[in-house]
């Protein structure tokens, strides 16, 4: 370079610079390549050392094995053209509804890049407010079931849909003109959707002579045939947030029956106290079983179901009595009810009943449960009628599901009378669900042509001539009404998985005018509607808010009660007791009426009160067990109108004496891998005259085991303040209540160091109202969903390996033939002061600066201290590789279970430790939104919902941000009900509970 | 002359004294020098008895069995044992507290009975510490194997690595791996120090030339030189001297990982002292099981007297009282403390459903070695058989106690659960003595199992004041 010093005029230049030859150009010259620049230091690392700490990277890699391991290939492909407002990795939400039997759940999906990952409530739509239930939950893990039917069969073998729509369409010609329908009929259940009552309609009117049966054990069959005994036209909606006293006898209308989390969230709305000032609702139960409606009861009585309607008239008896007058024209109906005699407990509770409903007339509410018998629900309505509840606190809704020509009796009679040949199931498993006495298994081969539409090849599908894999209700167009009156659209969030065709879709196909679901749809609505030139933009006006029109003012009914005397007289209360035992049938909490059999999610969801996982049992009381001398799983055999089954038993405080309560949905035979084996088939002693309970039933040992997987054996809170429950009255004695409980004072609670994390910018925590809470178990199924929280099966389960991030603790208090119970959700604290933390050898769950015991599952290696040292015990352990398990259960469609995963969640690893963090993957989504940094910037109170939290229908669980002091969270903290689980051991958890209040009748304590 | 002190400190005639000491003799039978390197070289030189091989290949299959036990969990999962959610900790645990425990033994023979002068020792301490270092292997597979993902388990260790992490100082998990591997690491050093002059004499003694190699390079070119000597004398000190403290330290910090918790029956101040007093207890059982048999085998009657025996059953009663004293303040400082959790684990423990195990642990524990207040007792081979064994199976009792049910009910009664072990718990335990007892029976067989220098030092002859015929002098001193 020393050219440049010497400018040479044929020299050419590098810049200006070099032509003008400045210093600093020449000094940067030298610099480029200087003596020794193979030493130079990069950043404080000299080449050598990089080169030195490479090759020990590389030793110590080889040491230990993990460089040698063959990472499986997998192939990433981007999008060559990206669909519109598709993010990677960002969900879509699209709103929906999800009909279940009688009932509609409107839903708001979460569509990963087109997988349906999540399902929330629409809180655009009024009658759901945003909750969900669990069968909505496990939604979007029944669409992605291995086992679902992939094809249309004839005769058990594969056939096409060419094939099906062939068959239906040669059924709609034969039937079709002067055949009039004759000989077809079509079984239905009761899904609430106008198009496909208005193409019900449309069957009847094409077909004046064919048959249409439902049979559909969620369809409020007993309750609609009674109030339609006294004139009444519609399905009773109870506005229980307009009731100060709720009175249900055998009715579980916060757990399995109707509108559950319409019923949860509106009697919560009268359970939310923000102080001893408030008010509060007061729920009588009387009930055979003990439901987490019962456990929710400021007083319950157990009583056999064939008493309920005793109970039902007493109380009536007593309204009359004390003065309440009867309502206009039922002076007579009333006169001709002979008078009944209860015993003296339960006149008691009558009288005091009765008391409290007449002090509260127009806001008070009379429920009777489904699984009694019509004249119950007509009772019932008078009683209403008479307390002014009438149109304030409970509204009969036009029903639109179709009126039928009978129920699956009446369609066994036919078939036995050789009037059928061909039958249309759409949906539904009536060989299973039908009660034993028909033994439709034997009559339904003796149909000509028989077609069953369902999701999965099950026990009818079997016996049928015809399986057509029906769509998912997330694969389909329709419209559901829910039982309020507010319709919403549903609509697919992905293309039917294996080819299946929807509800509608077949039987418009059946009408012989076949129509895809969209149009179907459409075209009723453009009729409702009419078809003005503003209907496309409401149909997207519709599909975004999921509703299509709110509810309207329901009718005053038009009563008539002539036929109530006869029918209330008719009513026969059977004794029950040690010689007469009841046998009691509910739906079961988890699998419903068995439908949801092949759900794994809703399997491992124990039971809300027994805790029975993967099971059903004979549920008896604790008395009742002592006289037979049975323990829990000992196997009985259970003798019932010349039927036997045998049964697991599992002794439940509280149940009724000398009752037996079996629920359905369990011991089924076919429709799925994880169906087959548990549980015992509760229709094996079904009748069809008396579907829900019945006396006469006898109990034997066989000296048998079964094992029962039970996630809380043990019941009793031994004392501690776990949960801490005052009555109102207590509670307004005694504002600060919660405080008896502590063990220590709180002065006693220091620490020996100065605080070590600053408490600044976003602080996390949250508040469980466990006044509102009913322990419906929401929050686990929603966790299970977000959180790609592995199943473990019932085994692992019976071990307690089970893998919940939040459970639901109960515990019982009192008397054990009587007691009352208490729940509790628990999850991960977020204890500031972490035990868990402290112990863990190599760092791998740790505080975060926003308060969050954070878990970094990358590194953990499983010591399980950190779960030893818990003293809430909510770490969970992955004993195996739970997700790899999962894939390759179904060896036919391993990439199916993957689908439902939510990508913002790590799937965590054989031998690690997993734990709720309080959705850190939504706290960081919201954040990137807001663009808010750690400990920087603010993210207010109520932006972030967790997935227990937006599920769960009371509301009974708040997170938020412990420094936005205007916030929820904080205003709910500050309650003097609000107390820390464990508050002696002095780790200040996040979440913090409100205690549980309860308001007694003073007169029945 | 030999000959008369042969007849004259005859095994019977226990009255006799060392003629230099005043005391006992602790050699019994009048063997002499030669006789000691005779007594134990012989067996080592002799050809492999079938007896042997029968012992070593039944080891050795339970070894199998570990083996393959292992292999299964690592290619399945903790979940093979019967651990669940309340109970994080089970078998693995409890095996690892137990195996430690049983290795205090031997350091404290060599390391603080030397600085203590207790001459009995010599008898002993060579196979205690052999027995030490082999519980301690086993004690240590198991805090490596229970981990959930063992590939990573190295992340223990301060290993820099490109996640720039370091372990958590904090976790007394981690206390652990540097307590037990320091004690493993000097026990070693402690033991081969102390095997130097002894593998010379095996060295010069072989016959052939792959022993002599073999032997020849384990001795480090020992010729027993004065030098030699004074630096041998030196270091061992210095190494008795480091492995004092550690026996006190190493199931100190073991008990850390239950007393730093906050679990009910784990989160005690008593356990530092309770679990050192439990090992020393235990280690001692074990010594005894294991001397008693190998004694016979080897025909060490003369070296490993009754009066050893004697020795190491009163600190079995001493320990074992010390561990029943521990029991007993337990129970006191739960219903003194009014901690209604304290109060329920330890009512639990006894009443509730593993009232059975701690029973057991009483029985074996405190009870059995009372029998030790007596003389007939502590000189019956029989009875300090039945007892050892029973005091070693109390002491893995206590530690299943301890772990499994203060786990198994804690502060919610919600997540009670029962732990019961599974086929694979219960080969891992088996598994886990065959590792012992395979070693050990190597070490029988390849390796001097008393130390040859240490017990001729305490021979009479070993005295300067010897002189042999001198009966006056030792009459005299007796006389005293």
């Amino acid at each position: 370079m020393t050219q440049s010093a010497h400018p040479d005029k044929n020299k050419y230049w590098r810049s200006l610079a070099d032509r003008a030859n400045e210093p600093e150009f020449l000094e940067q010259l030298a610099d480029e390549f200087p003596a020794g620049a193979a030493e130079m230091p990069v950043d404080d690392v000299s080449r050598r050392q990089f080169m030195k700490i490479l090759g020990a990277s590389a030793g110590l890699a080889g040491v230990t094995g993990t460089g040698c391991w063959r990472k499986p290939v997998e192939k990433i492909l981007p999008y060559a053209k990206r669909p519109e407002d598709l993010i990677p990795g960002k969900p879509l939400y699209y709103a929906t509804s999800f009909p279940l039997g009688g009932t509609v759940q409107a839903l708001l999906v979460a569509s990963t890049e087109g997988r349906p990952t999540k399902a929330e409530g629409n809180p655009d739509h009024p009658f759901s407010r945003g909750t969900t239930s669990t069968w909505a939950q496990a939604s979007v893990l029944s669409i992605y079931d291995p086992d679902r039917s992939t094809t249309p069969t004839h005769a058990g073998e594969a056939a096409t849909w060419d094939d099906a729509d062939k068959a239906l369409a040669n059924i709609a010609a034969k039937a079709g003109g002067m055949a009039q329908g004759k000989g077809l009929a079509l079984l239905i259940e009761g899904l609430p959707s106008p198009t496909f009552a208005d193409l019900v309609a449309r069957y009847r009117s094409a077909y004046p002579m064919a048959k249409l049966y439902r049979h559909d054990l969620t369809f409020p069959t007993q309750t609609l045939a009674g109030l339609a005994s006294v004139g009444v036209t519609g399905r009773p909606l109870a506005m229980l947030d307009k009731a100060d006293v709720v009175v249900a006898l055998d009715s579980d209308f916060l757990g399995t029956e109707g509108d559950t989390t319409y019923n949860c969230n509106r009697f919560a709305d009268r359970r939310r106290l923000t102080s001893e000032e408030d008010n509060l609702n007061r729920l009588y139960v009387v009930e055979p079983n003990f439901s987490v409606t019962g456990a929710s009861a400021d007083n319950r009585l157990r009583r056999p179901a064939s008493q309920i309607a005793t109970m039902l008239r007493l109380i009536g008896q007593e309204l009359f009595a004390a003065g309440v007058s009867a309502p206009a024209g039922a002076a007579d109906a009333l006169n001709g009810i002979p008078a009944v005699k209860g015993d003296k407990q339960s006149s008691k509770w009558a009288k005091a009943i009765a008391k409290d409903l007449k002090a509260h007339p127009g806001k008070s509410v009379i429920m009777v449960g489904e699984r009694q018998p019509a004249a119950c629900h007509a009772l019932a309505a008078l009683l209403n009628e008479a307390l002014g509840n009438t149109g304030k606190t409970v509204a009969y809704v036009p029903e639109i599901a179709p009126a039928v020509d009978g129920d699956l009796a009446a369609l066994n009679e036919d078939i036995k009378a050789q009037k059928i040949d061909t039958l249309v199931m759409l949906g539904g498993n009536p060989v299973y669900t039908a009660p034993a006495d028909l033994e439709f298994a034997k009559q339904l081969p003796l149909v000509k042509t028989s077609i069953h539409a369902s999701t999965h090849v099950d026990e009818t599908s079997e016996l049928s001539t015809w399986h057509l894999p029906l769509c998912h209700p997330l694969e389909a167009w329709g419209d559901a009404r829910s039982n309020d009156g507010t319709t919403g659209v549903q609509q697919p969030l992905i293309a039917p998985i294996f080819p299946a065709k929807s509800e509608i879709e077949l039987l418009a196909a059946l009408l012989g005018e076949p129509a895809g679901g969209h149009d179907l749809v459409q075209a009723y609505w453009k009729k409702a509607k009419g078809a003005n030139g503003d209907f496309a933009v409401m149909w997207k006006r519709w599909l975004h808010d999921g509703v299509i029109d709110t509810a309207a003012a329901a009718p005053a009914p038009s009563y008539n009660w002539s036929g109530l005397a006869a029918s209330v007289g008719a009513l026969k209360a059977a004794k029950v007791g040690p010689e007469s035992m009841e046998i009691n049938f509910v739906l079961d909490h988890s699998l419903c009426d068995g439908r949801f059999a092949n759900s794994t999610w809703l399997q491992e969801l124990p039971d809300a009160m027994t805790k029975i996982a993967w099971d059903n049992a004979a549920l008896l009381s604790v008395a009742t067990a002592r006289r037979l001398k049975v323990g829990v799983n000992d196997v009985i055999k259970l003798e019932y109108n010349g039927r036997t089954l045998k049964a697991a038993a599992f002794v439940a405080p509280g149940l009724a004496d000398d009752v037996i309560v079996l629920p359905f949905g369990y011991g089924r035979s076919a429709g799925g891998e994880v169906l087959k084996g548990p549980g015992f088939n509760a229709y094996a002693l079904q009748t069809s005259d008396a579907p829900y309970f019945g006396t006469g039933v006898t109990v034997k040992t066989t000296g048998d085991s079964y094992e029962l997987s039970n996630t809380q054996e043990h019941g009793s809170m031994e004392g501690r303040p776990i949960i801490r429950e005052a009555t109102l009255t207590e509670y307004r004695k005694h504002p600060e209540f919660v405080e008896d409980y502590e063990v220590m004072e709180a002065d006693e609670l220091k620490s020996l160091w100065k605080e070590p994390h600053p408490r600044t910018g976003n602080q996390w925590g949250m508040s469980i109202d466990l006044t509102t809470c009913t322990g419906c178990g929401v929050c686990i199924t929603a966790c299970q969903a977000e959180n790609n929280i592995p199943v473990v099966g019932k085994e692992r389960m019976g071990y307690g390996r089970e893998l919940h991030w939040i459970r639901m603790d109960r515990y019982y208090v009192g008397d054990e033939d009587n007691p009352t119970a208490a729940l509790q959700p628990v999850t991960c604290m977020q204890c500031e002061n972490a035990p868990c933390e402290s112990v863990c050898p190599v760092a791998a769950t740790t505080h975060s600066p926003e308060g969050l015991n954070d878990m970094a599952y990358n590194r953990c290696i499983g010591t399980r201290y950190c779960s030893n040292n818990c003293p809430f015990k909510v770490r969970r352990f992955n004993f195996f590789n739970y997700n790899k398990e999962e894939m390759n259960k179904s060896t036919k469609y391993p990439e199916l279970s993957k689908m439902q995963r939510n990508p913002n969640v790590t799937v965590r690893f054989r031998g690690v430790m997993e734990k709720c963090t309080y959705c850190v993957q939504r706290i960081q989504a919201k954040k990137i939104e807001l663009k808010v940094k750690d400990n920087e910037g603010f993210v207010p109170d109520g932006a972030i919902v967790t997935a227990c939290q937006q599920a769960c229908p009371a509301q009974a669980i708040y997170f938020g941000n412990l420094n936005d002091k205007k916030g929820k969270l904080v205003a709910l903290k500050s309650q003097n009900r609000d107390y820390a689980l464990l508050a002696e051991l002095n780790l200040h958890p996040r979440t913090t509970y409100l205690a549980k209040i309860r308001n007694p009748n003073p007169d029945l304590v | 002359m030999t000959q008369s002190l042969a007849e004259k400190y005859r095994p019977e005639n226990l009255e006799a004294y060392d003629p230099i000491g005043g005391r006992h003799p602790l050699v019994i039978g009048g063997e002499t020098l030669h006789d000691i390197t005779e007594l134990v070289c012989r067996p080592i030189e002799r050809k492999t008895p079938k007896a042997w091989w029968a012992f070593f290949l039944f080891s050795a299959s339970l070894l199998g069995i570990f083996g393959m036990s292992i292999a299964y969990l690592f290619w399945e999962g903790t979940g093979i044992w019967g651990l669940n959610n309340p109970v994080g900790w089970g078998w693995a645990i409890v095996n690892f507290v137990f195996w430690v425990g049983i290795g205090h033994a031997g350091t404290l023979i060599s390391a603080i009975l030397y600085l203590f002068r207790q001459k009995w020792r010599t008898g002993i301490n060579r196979s205690a510490e052999a027995m030490t270092i082999f519980a301690v292997m086993c004690a240590l597979t198991f805090p490596g194997i229970h981990v959930g993902r063992v590939w990573a388990a190295y992340w223990m260790f301060p290993i820099p690595n490109q996640m720039g992490m370091w372990p958590n100082f904090r976790s007394p998990l981690l206390w652990d791996v540097f307590a037990v591997s320091i004690y493993g690491t000097v026990s070693v050093l402690f033991w081969f120090t102390g095997l130097i002059p002894d593998l010379a004499t095996m060295r010069d003694r072989s016959k052939t030339k792959i022993k002599r190699i073999a032997y020849g390079i384990f001795a480090l070119g020992w010729r027993g030189s004065n030098r030699h000597w004074q630096h041998y004398e030196v270091a061992y000190m210095i190494l008795a001297g480091l492995s004092t403290p550690l026996v006190l330290s190493v199931h100190t910090i073991v008990s850390f990982d239950f007393a730093v918790s906050q679990l009910p029956g784990w989160h005690t101040t008593i356990f530092p002292p309770y679990f050192v007093a439990g090992a020393i207890f235990s280690g001692f059982a074990m010594v005894l099981t294991l001397m008693i048999v190998t004694r016979k085998i080897f025909g060490l009657e003369n070296i490993v007297t009754i009066r050893h025996f004697e020795n190491m059953s009163k600190i079995i009663l001493v320990t074992g009282s010390i561990v029943g004293y521990a029991y007993g303040m337990e129970f006191f400082i739960s219903w003194y403390s009014g901690n209604p959790y304290e109060t329920f684990t330890f009512v639990n423990r006894a009443f509730g459903p593993y009232a059975w195990a701690y029973w057991i642990m009483i029985s074996c524990n405190v009870i059995t070695p009372q029998i030790f207040w007596f003389k007939k007792a502590r000189t019956s081979i029989p009875i300090l058989f039945v007892a050892s064994i029973f005091v070693n199976i109390g002491m893995w009792f206590e530690r299943f106690v301890i772990t499994v049910t203060s786990l198994s009910r804690d502060f919610l009664p919600s997540s009670w659960d029962y732990f019961s072990p599974t086929i694979w718990d219960i080969s891992c335990l088996v598994g886990s003595f065959g590792l012992f007892f395979t070693m050990f029976s190597l070490f029988v067989r390849f390796l001097p199992q008393v130390a040859m220098a240490e017990v001729k030092a305490v021979l009479p002859e070993a005295d300067p004041h010897y002189h042999p015929g001198d009966a006056h002098h030792a009459e005299a001193e007796g006389a005293h």
